[in-house]
């Protein structure tokens, strides 16, 4: 981004305090979708925070990356290593007296590697190259970065649309398999704009903090009007051996009635196997034959546990 | 004069590897739950039924 120039006031002072707190380097970085629906930026309002706009807890950030709406969810990557977060050289334009002006600075690229990325991981991340993205940045040491330039907000970092690019890399004898993440931040972002929340305003497990899991579920069998069973797994596993969606309880469900009369249904009890993982028996108030259910995701957010359950429909017979 | 009105507590029972939503146990009799019940939950549906009895359709 090119500098604006503000002849009114001349150059910035620079002189500084005698502590303050740098950025350290990204350990992992959170992927959201840089507007909302309502086209307003997917920032964090620092209003909201826990103790009058100053403390991020772990209220808050389960509401960000736990959020039942994916489309304002925050999506944090696993740890990330060897990151290189780096602008090229300027662009300048050069006189034959071998003398330059500067015209902009270069792109910000980033790259890091995400050890034991698998084709899942990568799927899901190759998906955000469609998306307008952006990212905050979580640091060695527990800060939160992001882009301070609207007031009274912690705004993610505008990506360059299309730069998002995740890829596998195989292991070999001697490395692990692993995902490269690389993208180029917007030519819109100032670095001087890049603010943060410090580690000592957060007192949530930021470092570490986890993304969600997809769940899907398998055909409904022993479907009566009254109850069904059925299989959850996540994405991840080998073909023959998926690897179950354990630990699910009532609170992570919601029911509803699609056709012909759309409505809510409030499930009577969710039970989990003893001896399959992730095979679950649903009982419900008694349904009219023909009637098409649909299990999703609670109606209100956060979700309890890190599980993103896709909704699945069950016709009454 | 104001009716008493049952309050619906929406609350979960958790017995063992099953939750019931407690308001799902109003229409239910005794053997009703034991039949719904009784291969469902891991630590034993008559042990369960000894708190859930009090939701129970009397």
């Amino acid at each position: 981004m090119s500098v604006v120039c503000n002849c009114a006031t001349g150059g910035g002072n620079t002189g500084r305090p005698g502590c303050f707190g740098v950025f350290d380097v990204t350990v992992q970085v959170l992927l959201v979708n840089y507007l909302k629906p309502d086209g307003s930026i997917n920032g964090i309002d620092i209003s909201t925070l826990s103790a009058g706009g100053t403390i991020l807890d772990q209220a808050n950030l389960d509401a960000l990356v736990k959020d039942i709406n994916p489309l304002t969810r925050y999506n944090p990557t696993p740890n990330l290593k060897n990151i290189t977060d780096e602008r090229s050289d300027d662009i300048t334009e050069e006189f034959e007296d071998s003398s330059s002006v500067f015209i902009q600075e270069g792109a910000r690229a980033f790259e890091g590697f995400l050890i034991k990325g698998d084709p899942v991981m990568l799927g899901n991340l190759q998906s955000w190259r469609c998306q307008t993205a952006g990212v905050f940045f979580i640091d060695k040491s527990g800060n939160l970065i992001g882009d301070g330039s609207r007031p009274g907000f912690l705004d993610p970092v505008l990506l360059q649309d299309d730069s998002f690019s995740a890829g596998l890399i195989k292991g070999s004898d001697t490395t692990k398999q692993k995902i490269s993440i690389k993208f180029i931040v917007s030519s819109l972002v100032d670095d001087a704009n890049l603010s943060m929340i410090e580690a000592g305003s957060i007192t949530a497990m930021l470092k570490g903090v986890r993304g969600l899991v997809d769940v899907v579920a398998g055909t409904p069998t022993g479907v009566s009007t009254t109850e069904f069973t059925v299989q959850l797994n996540t994405l991840f596993g080998g073909v023959t051996s998926p690897i179950a969606a354990e630990g699910m309880t009532l609170a992570d469900f919601s029911m509803a009635e699609v056709t012909p009369t759309p409505g809510t249904i409030v499930i009577s009890s969710v039970t989990e196997s003893t001896t399959t993982p992730g095979l679950y028996t649903f009982v419900f108030p008694a349904e009219t034959s023909g009637d098409v259910l649909r299990v999703s995701n609670p109606l209100v957010g956060p979700l309890a546990k890190n599980l993103d359950l896709s909704s699945f429909d069950v016709t009454i017979p | 004069m104001e009716k008493k009105v049952k309050k619906l507590e929406n609350k979960i029972l958790t017995f063992g590897n099953t939750q019931i939503n407690s308001d799902s146990l109003g229409n239910m009799t005794k053997d009703e739950f034991m039949e719904v019940y009784k291969a469902k939950i891991s630590t034993g549906a008559k042990e369960a039924l000894k708190e859930a009895r009090k939701y129970l359709k009397k």
